[in-house]
Order: structure tokens, then sequence, then C-alpha cells
């Protein structure tokens, strides 16, 4: 269900940060495009920067160099950041922080109207048409405390609060790994309605395979600060086209019987964003290196099926990627 | 043969509440049962009941019976006080809790850690008796000898939670159970661990108790699985049994709306509102408020009974052959948003 | 009501209720006293040190004053220097904790070390040395002690406003483009409140203690009565000796009781909000 068209452009964005082991390299290149009305996944483990890229798109942190842009925005920064602000909107993991306790649900939900200058008499309207959106009966719960509502309900406010702008995107990181299995179907189901109904633009930040696998149009498969891989949903985890992925697929356990059973295991641990390995950051835990792995960057190069491509010198040994910045790291 | 844990009608309340409502396990020598949940069913509850490490504000009743192989006499657990308890405990049955990964003394190292528990229950072990288990053990679990030297704070997450289970196995006993000993763990990680669970088994004929809310991780580490709801057992067999062909309408929705990599895309109609709240019990079987199989019958509580060989269901229309096109999303009770 | 719910913990449990009376009868009596003394408290009279009898119910001070109507009268200085001294330390820990913990970078480097200073120095030589520099008077005693206690409730602010900041409800505000301002008021400051407030009644309790303790040591208000001068002018003027314990005790136990009470009171609140602190999660992560 996807309109035509980029809702915003990831153009080399690199976020670094001072720590004292060093400078840790949390996004390190990201080149991505998220497309109007398509469910995007970013996958990766932790300390594969998907919620620092996140974060990065909405300014939350600052980006170091590149650039993450809404397409068709105002020039010039403040007018563009406002606009940003707006038209995209996050969703974040903990639903027992996302509210502030001491705010009942009208106020958390009428807070963006608010921020952004909406005239009050529309405010009430607005509300509760994003509560309807979100299955919450506004008469019910406007009044509550957070700490009246369950998980689920608290998730369900923040979605509302989300959508009251109605914005053109909602980045969403990790939204369900803090509910229950049976509430965690509930709040997915709210969101991919709301993206059908409304022709929004969802980017699901997720550790969960098997979420993505589930709901994305697209995946993006991250691994220390870089997309290794990305393609439609189901070529990247069906035919995969970088050892990663192939070995994060694999690892997943399948609630059938017998759980799935093959499995080529990585070993090791994911490095330190301040230890980041030379050449293809991935290639000292790599069952398929080979001679040129040590020195040579990959780049993502198109691999597989239509749209898909894969930062993989098994598919190109000479596919290095050009430094933009001479030692710059 | 008797079996090597049996736990019959556990109790848990609290302030009149219970939590744990009258389980009934079975684990044989070196089986491996799960038990699945989400929270609130009783799950850790339960786990801490075998160890009797139950704060004193919640009270444990029924009967828990451990026969470990090197022991003449059973133990009966669920009389034993609190310094006949201290005998058992990692002796015979060890725990791995949640957030494991936090659970080891930061200011210690870790082999001194490992050290203490096996102390605790052996006065007479000499030092260099102790060194060599420990570095046994290390090796066991898949860590390099001088890691033990380290503090908890100088591992990788993996390295802790491969730590923790070293101390579960410190003193040999011949039940563990596992706290979600997945969770917050990277889907690698994961892999690793329960890769290094299922050595430990073969190798050391261990029984595992595996708590986990992952359905994923109990089937593929798993011989028997016992799915909880509301404190109660509803379901319980062999893992092969129980996914292929569940016998209670939770199991059975569970499965339908977990996401399957590979599977089917797309969301399945979600389970409405949420587990009960312990102070507010629905009428008869628990999970009735939002069964879209419910009948007048479910008013009744069902009681858990034999629906196929060693396969378990406490429901009044078990066994199910098939189960009826119903509109999943209107369950008995209307209106529940989770 | 839960067991953490103010009400209950004010009213339902026997230290709730025995707090609260006993600082409900001083702050009655801060307002009331004068006109419920049966005598004038500085009126002298030839009886002196006599003990308690019907037409002196607490005896006579050295001057022959009567004992019960300096008590009576003595509780009011008790009541506003605490009340008084508490709040400014309140506003000036709550600011400067808010600015540091916020705003971080230069703010925090500059004001850090100010509060380290006012948390290191040994108050009660300070408030001695200030005290004594100064013309004594109720307004000066306020103001030294109120200068000497901030910077515990400024750490106190520090630290929970540190945590506040990354919390996602903070960062969702970030999000929308809401600026410093706004974030203080609906975000940050009505999420330190409960904790100001904890911290600031256990300083009332320390306020009463301090003015007793610089008034015995004469470094208080003259001419007013307050329980810490009837423990001075009863020392000075040598009651333990003369067994005059109807002077001695009194003034004694009711500082010990009333800063008891409101300490309690202060404990009171803070188990209504430290749970909250930690609230119990519904997620699959935890216990049952």
């Amino acid at each position: 269900m996807s309109a035509d068209g980029a809702l915003m452009e990831l153009s080399d964005v690199c976020v670094r940060f001072r720590t004292r082991a060093g400078e840790a390299r949390a996004v390190d290149g990201v080149s991505l495009e998220w497309r109007r009305g398509e469910i995007l996944g970013v996958v990766g483990e932790s300390g594969s920067g998907k919620s620092t890229l996140a974060r990065a798109m909405l300014r939350l942190v600052e980006l170091d160099s590149g650039e993450a842009a809404l397409v068709g925005a105002a020039s010039g920064r403040k007018a563009g950041e406002a606009e940003l602000r707006r038209r995209v909107q996050m969703i974040f993991q903990d639903p027992y922080q996302t509210l502030n306790p001491r705010q009942r649900v009208s106020a958390i939900v009428a807070e963006p109207l608010k921020v952004q200058g909406i005239p009050r008499d529309e405010h009430d309207e607005r509300v509760r048409r994003a509560m309807d959106d979100v299955g919450l009966d506004a008469d019910r719960y406007l009044d509550r405390y957070p700490h009246q509502l369950s998980g689920g309900q608290r998730q369900r406010v923040a979605i509302a609060a989300a959508l009251v702008l109605e914005p053109e995107g909602l980045i969403c990181d990790e939204p369900v790994s803090m509910l229950d299995a049976s509430v965690r179907a509930q709040i997915l189901k709210v969101l991919v309605d709301l993206q059908q109904r409304r022709g929004l633009a969802l980017m699901f930040i997720t550790h969960d395979l098997s979420l993505a696998w589930s709901l994305c149009d697209r995946i993006a498969v991250m691994y220390l600060g870089r997309i290794v891989e990305q393609g439609s949903a189901v070529d990247v985890i069906e035919r995969p086209q970088h050892p990663y992925t192939e070995a994060l697929v694999t690892a997943v356990p399948i609630p059938e019987p017998g759980g799935g059973g093959r499995r080529e295991l990585l070993s090791g641990e994911l490095p330190d964003a301040t230890a980041v390995p030379t050449g293809c950051r991935f290639h000292p835990r790599c069952p398929k290196r080979f001679e040129p792995c040590d020195r040579v960057d990959p780049e993502l190069i198109p691999a597989g099926g239509r749209d898909q491509l894969a930062a993989c010198l098994l598919h190109d040994p000479t596919a290095g990627r050009k430094e933009v910045e001479a030692a710059g790291a | 043969m008797s079996a090597l844990l049996e736990v019959s009608d556990l109790r848990v309340e609290h302030a009149g509440r219970a939590i744990v409502d009258g389980v009934d396990l079975v684990l044989e020598r070196g089986e491996a049962l799960g038990i699945a949940g989400e929270s609130g069913c009783g799950k850790t509850t339960t786990a801490l009941a075998l160890m009797k490490l139950m704060p004193d504000s919640l009270t444990q009743s029924g009967s828990i019976t451990l026969r470990p192989p090197d022991e003449d006499e059973p133990i009966n657990i669920g009389r034993r006080t609190e310094a006949g308890m201290q005998l058992v405990r990692w002796r015979h049955i060890s725990l791995i809790f949640q957030g494991a990964m936090n659970s080891l003394d930061p200011v210690q190292r870790v082999d001194d850690q490992i050290e203490e528990a096996i102390r605790l229950h052996d006065r007479k072990a000499g030092s260099k008796q102790v060194r060599e288990r420990i570095a046994d053990l290390l090796e066991t679990v898949g860590l390099q000898a001088g890691l033990g030297r380290r503090y908890a704070h100088q591992l990788s997450g993996g390295q802790r939670q491969r730590m923790m289970i070293a101390l579960a196995l410190a003193c040999g006993p011949s039940v563990v159970i596992a706290d979600e000993p997945t969770t917050a763990l990277d889907v690698v990680i994961q892999a690793q661990v329960l890769q290094l669970l299922e050595r430990l088994r073969e190798r050391l004929g261990l029984a595992l108790i595996l708590i986990s809310h992952d359905l994923g991780v109990l089937a593929e580490t798993c011989d028997r699985i016992a799915v909880m709801y509301a404190g109660r057992i509803v379901e319980t067999g062999p893992v092969s049994d129980v996914f292929a062909n569940p016998q209670h309408p939770y199991t059975k929705r569970l499965l339908d709306t977990l996401p399957v990599i590979g599977g089917n895309r797309g969301l399945a109609e979600p389970i409405p509102g949420g587990p009960p709240d312990p102070d507010d019990m629905p009428e008869g079987c628990r999970f009735r408020p939002r069964c879209p199989y419910a009948a007048d019958k479910c008013l009744h509580d069902p009681a858990l009974r034999e629906v196929a060989a060693g396969h378990s269901a406490a429901c009044h229309f078990a066994p199910w052959k098939e189960w009826p096109q119903v509109d999943v999303s209107r369950a008995a009770a209307t209106g529940a948003s989770g | 009501m839960s067991d953490r719910d103010p009400r209950y913990l004010l009213f339902h449990t026997g230290r709730g209720r025995f707090a609260l009376s006993v600082v409900g009868l001083f702050v009655f009596l801060a307002i009331f006293g004068t006109i419920l003394a049966p005598d004038d408290p500085d009126a002298s009279s030839t009886d002196i040190f006599a003990p308690p009898s019907t037409s002196h119910l607490l005896g006579t001070t050295e001057n022959g004053a009567d004992v019960f109507s300096q008590l009576l009268v003595g509780a009011r200085v008790s009541i506003i220097v605490g009340f008084a001294a508490a709040a400014i330390s309140a506003l000036l820990g709550s600011a400067v904790g808010l600015a540091s913990g916020y705003f971080g970078g230069w703010t925090d480097r500059i004001l850090d070390p100010v509060e380290n200073w006012f948390l290191v120095i040994p108050t009660l030589p300070l408030m001695i040395v200030l005290a004594s520099l100064l013309s004594p008077s109720l307004g000066v005693l306020i103001v030294v002690i109120g200068l000497t206690s901030w910077a515990g409730t400024g750490r106190i602010v520090r630290a929970q406003v540190l945590t506040l900041r990354e919390r996602a409800f903070v960062e969702r505000a970030r999000a929308l483009g809401a600026g410093h301002p706004y974030i203080l008021r609906t975000h940050i400051f009505p999420n330190v409140l409960p904790l100001i407030f904890a911290n600031t009644v256990l300083i009332v309790a320390i306020a009463i203690l301090s003015e007793a303790a610089l008034s015995f040591l004469g470094l208080g208000d003259p001419t007013r009565i307050s329980w810490g001068t009837m423990l001075e002018n009863a020392f000075e003027s040598g009651a333990p000796s003369a067994e005059a314990w109807w002077y001695v005790i009194p003034p004694g136990l009711c500082i010990t009781t009333l800063v008891l009470s409101v300490a309690t009171l202060g404990y009171l609140f803070e188990e209504h909000i430290n749970p909250r602190l930690a609230e119990r999660r519904e997620t699959q992560v935890t216990a049952a």
C-alpha cells in the first residue's frame, strides 16, 4: 500500500559520541530512503545503532555529518525542523516511562497541539479523534492518570498523542517489546490499521525478526552503525545476501514443534562501537570471510532480489566504500 | 521409577489472593520442562516457591518432593524449614534468576562468588579442589578460565549469563530452574545460551525447568511444556503435541497471534482484553472473558484433565478435533481493550 | 485504599495520627498561644523557682514568670523559624538543583562546587559564626538556617532531574519542539515536587532543632521567648542545681516531640512517594 515517493531521505548519516573509552561511532554512514505509506523495518541487535538513527532523524541527537531530510520540507534550518516535528512523530519502547505520571491522559494527548500552537478550540475534537483511532473510549480514559492504565493502554495513549498532529510518518522504537504477547498483538494491530487507513509511513525499529517478517514491507539490517543489507522483507529473510542477516534469521527460535533446528551460530559478540573492526566491520565473526574482508570496507551494492542491497564482498570483492573524509573517524 | 521432582497442589497466596492457585508439576530426570505464560500468570512465583524463596508476606502450601539421584531419601521441600532448605538449595536444586545478568555481586570477582557457593555446601573442600572445580565449570559453560578473575562489569551480557549458569551448576544440582534466561539478550547470544543449556543437559544429565514468555525459546529447548494463565496450569503436554495440536483456547489463540519468521505474514486477530486482575477473577473459567469459543458451560471452572496421551488441558470442550470458525475478535466479555 | 495512599498513612496509622496531632497542636499554639497563656510570659514575680501548683501549672522561672505561659508562647518561634527556614532552603535548593540538573554543562560546573561547599561546611559552627556576626533577630536566624541547609535538597533534586531528563516523555516533548521553559514547567518540576516536599518536611525538623540550639547558645532573638531561650535561661540561672525540673524538662520535651512528629510526617511522605519511583511493572520481565 505504498504511495509513491520518499517521505524522508537519509544520506550518509553519522552520529558519534564521546565516551570514556573513546569515540563511539554509533551511526557510521547510513543512507536510507523511507517511502511514503510503507512499513519499513530497521532490524539489528542492541548496539547496532538503530535507536540512535531514529533519534537522529528527529533531531533528538545531533548528526555529526550527513543529512536526514524530510522530502519537500521548507528550507532553512528552523523552519525545516519545525515542519519535521509536525510531520513525523515517534513512539518509544517503554510504556511505563513514556507518559508523564503527573499528567492526565487528556493533557498528554493534547500536548503536541499545545506545543505546536494549534488553536485551543480545535483541541477537543482532535484529541477525541485520536483516542478513537487507538481504540480507547475517550469518556472513560481522558481523565485518568498513567498509573491507572495497563501497559497496553499506556502505549495506546502514546500513539494517540503521536497521531493528534496528523503526521505522515511514525517512527516506532521497539513499541511492543516490553508488552505481553497478547497485548503486543493488539498494539501492532492498532498501528497497522492506522497505517492502512491513513496511509502513514511506519518505521519499525526492532530486534525481533519475526515481527519484522510479519509486518514490514521492506527491511534494513543494521550492524555496528551501518546498514549491511536491505530489501523487501521476503527477500531479505528468505534469501539473505549478507552472512550476518543469515545468522540472525537462523538464530530465531520458532514456536513450532522441534523449533527449527538448523543453525550456524555466530561466535563472539557484537564489538563495542568504539572499536569498530577494520575493513568489513563484520569480518571477525563472519563464517564466510575471505582474503579482502579485513582490508576493504564493502559498499551496499545490488545483490539478490529486485531492490535488494547487501554490503558484502562476496558479491563483488572490489566494491569498497569510498571514504568521504580521509581519516575522519 | 519415581519422578525427580513432584509438585502437588502448590499454592502461593498474598493477603488472601492466590498468585499460584493449585499447580501440579512432574519433572523426570534429565527432562526439560517449559513453563509458559504472560506476566501475572504466576510462573516466576512458582519457581521461587520450588526453592522456598518466598518473601514473608506470601504464604505457600502444597507438597514439593525432590528425589535427587545422589540421595537415598526423598526431600520433602514442602515441609522443610528455612534451615533445612539451606542444605537443599544449590546442592540439589538451583535457580538462575530473571535479570540474572545483574545478579552478580559487583564488588566480588566472579570466581570468588562461585567459590563461595561451593564452600557453603562443602566446608571441607580443599582449595586446590575448589579451583579445579571452578575451572571445570567455566570450561563447561564455554568461558575461558581467565575470565573468572574479572568483575561482573568487565564481562559482556552473554558472558555474565554464562557465569550465572556456571554459578547455578556449582554444587552439582540435579535440577536447574532458569527464569527467563534469554530475555534481554540479543537473538544471536540467545541462541548460544540455549545451545549451551542443551549441551549441559546432555553432558550432565541435568533436568531443567525453563520459564519464558517466549514460546519459540520453549519449543526449541523443552521436552514438555506447561502453559500458565492466572495462577493455574491450563495446558500441559509434550512440546510437539502442544504446539502442533493445542487443546486449550488460550494456547491456541496465543499461537495464532505469534509472528513466526518464514510463516504467514500479516497480523492475526489479537486476543482481546488483558490478563485478569487477581482481585476480580472471572467466574468459572478464568479465560472465559477473552475466549472466542466460550459457552454457558464455561461459567463452571474446568479441571485440568488428560485429553490425549500425556497431554492435559483445562477446558470443557477439549479434546478439540478442530477449531470452529468463529469471530475471534469478539470474546465473551465485551469492550475490553488491553 | 492502598498502603501508600496519603490518606491512609496520615489518618489510619498510629504514627500518622500521632504525628499529625502533635504538629497540629503546636501549629495551633503558634497561632493562639499568646491568647491562651494564662499569664504574661514576661511578668516577673517574687515567687521564683516555684514548683508546679494550681496557679502556675508548670511552676515559675528564675524571675517568677509562669513557665506554662512561656511554653505556649514559645511555640510560635519554633514553628515560624522551622517553616520559614525550610521554605528558604527548599526554594534555593530546588532552583539550584533544577538548573544544574537540567542544563548541565557550565551551569552545573559552576553551581556544583558551590553546592558542595555548603554541603561540606559544618553547619552548626557556620550558623554560630554567622549568627554571632550579625545582630541577632528572628529574620537573621531564619536566613542563617536556610542558607546552611539548602545544599542537601539541591543534591537530591539534581539527581532526580538528571534521571527525569532522560525519560521518554521528556524526549517526546523535545521531539515536538518544546522549549526548555515548557519542559521544566510541565514535565520536570511536577515530578520533582514530591521529592522536594518530602525533603523539606525533614528540614523543618532540622530547622526547629537548629533554632533551639542557637537560642540555647545565646544567639537567638533576645526579645522573643522560644523553647531554646527558655533552656538557655534555665541553665544560666542554675535551674538544674535548684532542682527546678519543671523549667528544664518541658521545653526540651516540646522540642523533641515536635521534631520527632515532623520527621515522622516526612518519612510517611517518603513512603508515599518512594514506591512510585520504582513502580511495579506489568511486563513479562517481572515476578509472577
